[in-house]
């Protein structure tokens, strides 16, 4: 029983919509948007963005916030980077890269559920202390030489579709599941809405918090894996406003900024919403510094549409 | 008795006097770049620690992690207050960094600046890596030759608002008119992000079927460009050049994505700024049309009186001869 009532007031439908008309604006006045190769480029480009987005989002759901991600990103690349210029197994790499997401979204978590530290503070700590602990890792060089048995998973396709797509893809599904069906994913939504009553109803809040924490950070730690896969290049700077593009595509994605509503496709479609118009930016030949004026405007006429509807 | 205990108390000043003057003798020079920790500046720290070797000076290389305006006033501010003898910038904004530039010259401290200019009026001198005309020429010509002197091509430059890079890409439409047969057809921003170059390069090369050639107008969009090319499986049909290191662009020369690009020598750049500092220290002046020879580096740089511009040289092209032979 399909409730469409309930679909079209969603906002990931909105977005749907705006996403379905940029694609036809876009396929009209350009020859090759809907090509293979363009397709494919924006789902690579997109990647790194929704595997860290599938964490964002449930931090928001949680009302809370991190924008140490970018940071997280940054290191885990500079580790991994360093790993697999010393030789290491590319399998190795791939829960080093993890590793160093999960251990700073551990750290985080910790001081947001134990501490009782307002996220924004925790994370905007982090983000300057790990960005410079990465600055001491990398020694202040660049890493470039990336051995390519790791390349595979940023280049590498599987019936025409990027690697990391899949991945991206399986993940949004995983969590989709998660979100909906199971207890723990059911409680962050709970904390979300209502802290006080969420621990009066019996769920352990610091758990679901430092669990919720701890995964961005893991995803994340993903998400600079495939960066490092995909550019072959790791900078002291790598990273650096990546935090904005994620809570972009989460907060476009209709996830409120106050909690506890939110969901991981519409990040996933937020996240395509933006790749979609810088893409199309280009192929256009609209000059390139109104690019940010195209996508500022489209951003805000997109939440105000579904203002407007939500109150009418 | 008042008269011998005034002359040694005399005696002994004087001394310590010209201690203290031995002991001062060694010339403390700092240099700021606009950040430190990329490989540009990393080879800017080593030719000045080369020269400040070979002429028995100190030299302090401190600077902001990032490309940040007010971190690099504050470290200039610092170095005020430990008392350099000589302070070089690479400043990230000419603007903003002239007072606390204009507070070390009232300090008596000389000024100079480095890489990139400053305000004129402040600083002592300027050592330029090479002359922005030369710099865009070059570009346009190495790209003229790689694309056969004909076909399409592109700009991905770096900040929008980087007065060298749009300086560059001013001169390199000037040279342009010399090649009717090649045509740009946009020009595209992606910071200092080489991910952010791959992509914009990814899809310049989508939209626009018949591009034959790119210019990566900094450090990091130059390999983010070929990295695209590579990617792209365009190799041979998109020819890439434009501004970056060797140990970047080095695996694109060898896969055939860049021909040639071009820059200058940083380890002799950063040689020069300290060299330049202790012969002006020292009472020296630098006179319009003389080329110096200086022993540690390997062009003989020339003065430009009106600009107060010491130029380190001609702009260097590097390609598969000559790529192997740098490690910055």
């Amino acid at each position: 029983m399909i409730h469409w009532e309930t679909i079209v007031k969603r906002r990931e439908f909105s977005v749907l919509i705006l996403i379905g008309a940029l694609v036809v604006v876009f396929s009209i006045f350009t020859e090759r948007f809907l090509s293979i190769n363009n397709i494919s480029n924006l789902l690579l480009q997109t990647a790194g963005i929704v595997t860290a987005s599938i964490g964002m989002t449930m931090v928001i759901i949680t009302a809370g916030i991190d924008v140490s991600v970018g940071s997280t990103m940054g290191m885990a690349c500079a580790v991994s980077g360093l790993a697999l210029t010393a030789g290491l197994p590319a399998l190795l790499v791939f829960i080093v890269a993890i590793a160093v997401g999960l251990i700073i979204g551990l750290f985080n978590g910790a001081l947001i559920a134990y501490g009782e530290i307002p996220p924004i503070i925790v994370t905007l700590g982090t983000m300057n202390l790990v960005r410079a602990l990465m600055y001491q890792v990398l020694g202040g060089r660049w890493i470039s030489g990336i051995p390519p048995t790791i390349r595979f998973i940023g280049l590498g396709k599987m019936l025409g579709i990027p690697i990391s797509t899949w991945i991206a893809g399986f993940l949004i599904i995983a969590f989709t599941y998660f979100l909906n069906m199971r207890p723990l994913g059911r409680y962050i939504y709970a904390v979300g809405n209502n802290q006080e009553a969420a621990r009066i109803s019996g769920i352990n809040l610091k758990t679901t918090l430092v669990f919720v924490y701890a995964l961005t950070g893991a995803l994340v730690g993903f998400a600079g894996l495939i960066y490092v896969a995909r550019t072959g290049i790791v900078q002291t700077n790598t990273g650096m406003g990546f935090e904005l593009d994620v809570i972009a595509a989460v907060v476009l994605g209709g996830t409120s900024i106050l909690g506890g509503r939110g969901t991981v496709v519409g990040s996933l479609l937020g996240a395509l919403l933006v790749g979609i118009i810088k893409n199309g930016m280009i192929l256009l030949n609209v000059p390139a510094l109104s690019e940010g004026l195209v996508i500022g405007v489209l951003i805000i006429v997109s939440v105000l549409l579904d203002l407007l509807r939500s109150k009418r | 008795m008042r008269f011998k205990s005034l002359l040694v108390f005399l005696l002994i000043a004087t001394v310590l006097f010209a201690f203290s003057g031995l002991a001062q003798s060694k010339y403390k020079i700092a240099f700021v770049p606009k950040l430190i920790g990329i490989p540009y500046f990393n080879a800017m720290e080593e030719g000045g620690k080369k020269a400040a070797q070979d002429l028995d000076v100190e030299f302090i290389y401190t600077g902001p992690v990032t490309a940040d305006v007010a971190k690099q006033i504050e470290v200039v501010d610092n170095l005020i207050t430990q008392g350099v003898d000589a302070i070089a910038v690479a400043p990230n904004d000419p603007a903003a960094i002239t007072p606390v530039l204009k507070k070390a010259k009232e300090r008596g401290i000389l000024v100079l600046t480095s890489d990139t200019d400053g305000a004129q009026e402040v600083r002592d001198l300027f050592v330029n890596q090479a002359l922005q005309d030369q710099i865009g020429y070059t570009i346009m010509d190495e790209l003229a030759k790689a694309m056969n002197y004909e076909g399409e091509f592109a700009i991905v430059s770096c900040g929008p608002t980087a007065w060298n890079l749009n300086t560059w890409i001013l001169y390199e439409l000037q040279r342009l008119a010399e090649y009717p047969k090649m045509k740009l057809v946009t020009i595209r921003y992606a910071e200092e992000d080489v991910q952010l170059a791959i992509n914009v390069t990814l899809d310049l090369i989508n939209a626009f079927p018949n591009l034959k050639g790119i210019i990566g107008q900094c450090s990091t969009s130059a390999p983010g460009a070929a990295e695209a090319v590579t990617q792209a499986g365009k190799i041979g049909e998109i020819v890439v050049t434009g501004l970056s290191v060797p140990s970047m662009m080095r695996p694109y020369v060898k896969n055939g994505a860049v021909k040639s690009f071009v820059l200058w020598d940083p380890v002799d750049l950063g040689y020069l700024t300290v060299w330049a500092a202790k012969y002006l220290l020292d009472g020296n002046t630098f006179e319009e049309g003389v080329e110096y020879e200086i022993p540690g580096i390997s062009t003989k740089p020339w003065y430009i009186a009106k600009d107060k511009m010491l130029v380190l040289g001609p702009p260097k092209v590097f390609d598969a001869s000559n790529v192997d032979d740098y490690d910055f």
